[in-house]
């Protein structure tokens, strides 16, 4: 398998995302297509399509090219607790579908009955959203 | 590997930044590549097919691959991508670690 795809995603971060949904309890399965694409069956029936990047910083353009190049899937998840993603990104994403998470964010959604509208609470009950803001 | 002396074509309305370990290390694994663009100029549908000659003319220059982030100048303001990653504007990248092995010369 070579390092990198055309997307630049690391042979480490494809393995580390298969590894935790292989040990998540609402997966029923996955398949993995196009090194990157992975198709997951959601322990409620659902088949979830998911594009794993690796972008510090996902941003709109990407999103529009991951739709682009992927026209099945409805998440964008960049790997890495680390990494995040724009409001313009998120809010695209609101508006046609597509869930926007960060690995962590997104293995939180799986337990979430609607994933695509699962977001973290603060302690007060506030959302918190992976925005790379300052 | 292309000619260096040549300058880099950058898209009209967009500005092109290094940052990640091209700034660091004398042999980077990749170059990572900010861009930012002027969604009115360069719809972002079409952002990257329009930096698309860009990326390949840096990879084939300096011989590393190319990991593009693309963020419209509200995006990056936002976030402040350039002050968070200290990136630097390419044309003023001379000099840094990453000229020993080539990177980058040219710029606008």
């Amino acid at each position: 398998m070579p390092e990198y795809n055309s997307w630049g995603v690391s042979y480490s971060i494809i393995s580390f995302f298969g590894r935790a949904l292989e040990g998540h309890d609402k997966v029923r399965s996955f398949e993995r297509r196009n090194d990157i694409h992975f198709v997951i069956e959601h322990a409620k029936g659902r088949t979830l399509n998911v594009l794993l990047l690796d972008e510090y910083c996902l941003g709109l353009a990407t999103v529009l090219r991951a739709k682009a190049d992927f026209p099945d899937v409805d998440y964008v998840v960049t790997g890495g607790n680390w990494n995040g993603y724009t409001p313009e990104a998120k809010e695209y994403g609101r508006k046609n579908g597509i869930g926007i998470f960060n690995t962590g964010e997104f293995f939180g959604a799986l337990n979430w009955s609607h994933p695509k509208r699962y977001y973290r609470k603060d302690r007060n009950g506030k959302p918190i959203y992976a925005y790379k803001n300052p | 590997m292309g000619n260096r002396s040549m300058r880099i074509r950058i898209p009209s309305g967009s500005k092109l930044y290094i940052f990640g370990s091209a700034l660091t290390s004398a042999r980077p694994c990749d170059l990572d590549v900010l861009v930012t663009y002027d969604p009115l100029a360069c719809p972002p549908e079409d952002a990257y097919e329009i930096h698309r000659d860009m990326v390949l003319d840096l990879e084939g220059r300096y011989g590393l691959p190319v990991h593009l982030t693309l963020l419209t100048l509200s995006e990056e303001s936002g976030t402040e991508f350039i002050k968070r990653t200290s990136a630097v504007e390419f044309a003023r990248a001379r000099g840094r670690p990453i000229h020993s092995s080539g990177l980058p010369r040219g710029g606008r």
